[in-house]
């Protein structure tokens, strides 16, 4: 069904997509690429009316958030003794009610701290500042399910949050809760 | 149990992502890529304000559409005669020195046809911008050092 590839071994990993990459690197590699982007923004004209902007500025800023985006985890995943702070400083909560307490829950991370911004990569918290995700696209909707590729990605998201609990996959992390 | 062990029952054997070792590279190469990139749009944004297709810019340029590919994606360390060599193909500056400016090293790259190289019109002739915008690229390392 799904397969996984590690980023940093129980801090970050991906699914594995169909050419042998995985998630996180094809945004990675989508965000920082001018022609993909020129195409991106060529296909979907409508994004450039949302954030206000013509395509070269869109282009101009989605290479300059995803630069900040990745080198921010790229420090942080190389911080040793901070299992945390993937939690503090990328993810959050997909669901505003929801929080860090409740096993395997449905994450997103914002390319910067401004509201306005176009990157999202979404993913499934497994357990403190470890993640699997799931996927990441440029916003050009309002909201989530306002478009079809937002759709497919919470489909996703709770297809595999579903299979880790089915797997009783937080087990093994409840037993050191109850301990405790 | 680890999460990873915990992982690898559940969706089999886990491979290594090339993302770590991509990311370092691009770290690096960073400085770079940031003019790659600003010239790869203006490069775009010509093709299509001139109708000419990657294939015939390629052909042109006397390279394959692989390599045209790999510049739009703005990932070529352009040499200074590439560049140059591109001018004259779209008609239109890319880059321009401002000798002002010494330290940091300063970079304008031109957005809008301040002047026009010697060469080939586009085929619509009929490029027309309204404004020039500068972009301070901020170098690692100092020309003066040089």
């Amino acid at each position: 069904m799904f397969a996984l590839k590690q980023i940093v071994a129980d801090k970050l990993y991906a699914l594995k997509t169909p050419d042998g990459s995985d998630v996180f690197h094809r945004c990675f590699e989508n965000w920082q690429d001018v022609l993909y982007l020129h195409d991106f923004f060529r296909q979907h004209a409508y994004a450039l009316a949302f954030y206000k902007v013509d395509r070269k500025t869109a282009i101009r800023q989605v290479l300059s958030e995803s630069k900040q985006f990745f080198s921010e985890i790229l420090e942080i995943i190389n911080t040793a003794n901070h299992a945390s702070t993937l939690d503090e400083t990328i993810f959050i909560p997909l669901h505003n009610r929801e929080d860090f307490d409740l096993p395997l829950i449905e994450t997103k991370a914002y390319g910067t701290i401004s509201r306005k911004c176009y990157l999202r990569l979404y993913a499934i918290r497994l357990s403190d500042g470890c993640y699997i995700v799931v996927g990441g696209l440029i916003k050009t909707t309002r909201s989530l399910q306002g478009g079809a590729e937002g759709r497919k990605m919470l489909q996703t998201l709770k297809k595999i949050a579903s299979f880790l609990r089915k797997s009783k996959f937080e087990d093994a992390f409840d037993i050191g809760v109850l301990i405790v | 149990m680890n999460n990873e062990k915990k992982l690898t029952e559940l969706f089999g054997a886990i491979e290594q992502s090339e993302w770590e070792k991509a990311a370092r590279d691009w770290k690096e190469q960073q400085p770079w890529k940031e003019y790659a990139q600003q010239i790869a749009i203006e490069v775009l944004e010509l093709l299509e304000k001139s109708g000419m297709s990657q294939k015939a810019f390629a052909e042109k340029m006397k390279v394959s559409p692989q390599v045209v590919n790999k510049w739009l994606k703005g990932k070529e360390n352009f040499t200074l005669e590439t560049i140059a060599k591109m001018e004259f193909v779209l008609g239109q500056k890319l880059i321009q020195i401002t000798p002002q400016q010494a330290v940091p090293a300063y970079v304008e790259v031109i957005l809008s046809p301040l002047e026009y190289c010697e060469g080939p019109k586009t085929k619509s002739g009929q490029l027309s911008f309204s404004k020039t915008q500068f972009f301070d690229l901020h170098l690692p390392y100092s020309l003066a050092e040089n």
